[in-house]
């Protein structure tokens, strides 16, 4: 496994949601602890993925590509995350994310974690906190 | 038109949450129907009703309180319920997910359903992982579904009101969002029917999964400022607000 930290960026138009920077952000704090590199990963064609501050981009760039798909997308990252063995997979909890997050967790040796504020912890755990049902707050690892 | 409808029992989020240790504490608070299987059982009997095929409701028992929700969906028109003797409350969307593909598995699904999302799906939601477990093709964020022939149009909500059309060939897994129709009424004398006359089937929970989460701790969130309420008539509460702005250097 390698100490790299994937963010699963989204576009739609050629243009990258805000959540896409946002967890670039975070995943350059986060590779920074780990002794690793943010990477962005842009699944689509006709897209231009220059756009993001983090310390590579992997452009998956295909035609077939161009418009949303949970099963293409996700079998596209599902190879990418055996062949590169990232540390952290960040995806957004939107349209896109949330079909391909838990999808990618539960069949693809990853674990899996939501949360809305990260903290590296020691080794192999990362802490996170987030609303929990009711209002209420939760940190796990 | 084979139809499978996986629903979630979840704590009930009307009230506070109660806390024990590091989780919620089971033992005081209600389970209910979660909100989006509501649309999803609503839109497996529409199909149902479009196309024909019967509809299979099944869901973890978390506490041995699963049989009104089933007995719910059966007046709502469902035909068959299973439900699957977990009798963990604190069973995480994985295990729940293992144990209704392992489930599901048998019943030659054309369409399962499945609510788009939960309320403690802490771990992710069910339905991408009984399409990953059971090896089909998931589509999440559903609003509408017409099943035609081996594949299902359906519509999928992106964020900014954007909707898409999709070809998806079945069997497939559809996480509803909401419902092209509300979600219908039962009559509580139809619900009572059912309770008397159903027969719900027992599955005991077969596979194993793991997320990987633990609970570190759970808390009520902390306070971090709070509203201030300008009483008075227009006049006195324009002049506070222009008070107030001048006093934070803004006006």
């Amino acid at each position: 496994m390698s100490n790299d930290v994937f963010v699963i960026t989204e576009h739609m138009d050629g243009k990258f949601s805000d959540v896409s920077f946002e967890m670039v952000g975070k995943a350059k704090e986060l590779a920074s602890a780990l002794g690793g590199q943010a990477v962005a990963v842009v699944v689509g064609g006709g897209v231009s993925s220059n756009v993001f501050a983090s310390d590579s981009t992997i452009h998956v760039d295909d035609a077939a590509l161009s418009n949303f798909n949970p099963e293409a997308y996700g079998k596209v990252i599902e190879a990418l995350v055996k062949e590169k063995s990232p540390r952290l997979v960040m995806f957004g909890w939107t349209a896109t994310g949330m079909d391909m997050a838990a999808w990618l967790s539960a069949g693809r040796a990853c674990h899996w974690r939501r949360m809305r504020k990260y903290r590296r912890g020691s080794d192999d755990e990362l802490s996170g906190i987030r609303r929990q049902v009711g209002s209420r707050r939760c940190r796990r690892r | 038109m084979n139809i499978v409808v996986a629903i979630k029992h979840i704590p009930s989020i009307a009230d506070d949450l109660p806390v024990k240790g590091n989780n919620v504490d089971f033992d005081s608070v209600d389970f209910v129907l979660n909100e989006c299987d509501e649309h999803s059982i609503e839109q497996a009997v529409l199909v149902k009703e479009a196309v024909g095929g019967t509809v299979t409701v099944i869901g973890v028992d978390m506490i041995g309180e699963l049989d009104n929700a089933l007995h719910l969906a059966l007046a709502k028109g469902a035909d068959k319920a299973v439900k699957i003797t977990g009798d963990d409350p604190a069973a995480d969307s994985h295990m729940q997910a293992k144990w209704l593909a392992e489930a599901i598995k048998g019943m030659g699904a054309n369409i399962v359903f499945a609510g788009v999302q939960a309320s403690n799906d802490l771990d992710g939601q069910i339905g991408p992982m009984i399409a990953a477990y059971l090896d089909m093709p998931y589509i999440g964020g559903v609003s509408s579904v017409e099943a035609t022939g081996d594949s299902a149009t359906v519509n999928k909500e992106f964020a900014g009101g954007v909707g898409a059309k999709y070809s998806v060939s079945m069997p497939l897994v559809a996480g509803v969002q909401v419902c092209v129709k509300p979600p219908r009424y039962a009559p509580m004398s139809k619900v009572r029917q059912m309770a008397q006359t159903a027969t719900i089937e027992k599955v005991a929970p077969s596979g194993d999964s793991s997320s990987g989460l633990v609970f570190k701790k759970m808390a009520p969130p902390v306070v971090t400022g709070h509203a201030e309420m300008i009483e008075g008539s227009s006049k006195e509460v324009a002049k506070k607000i222009v008070e107030l702005l001048k006093s934070k250097g803004l006006a």
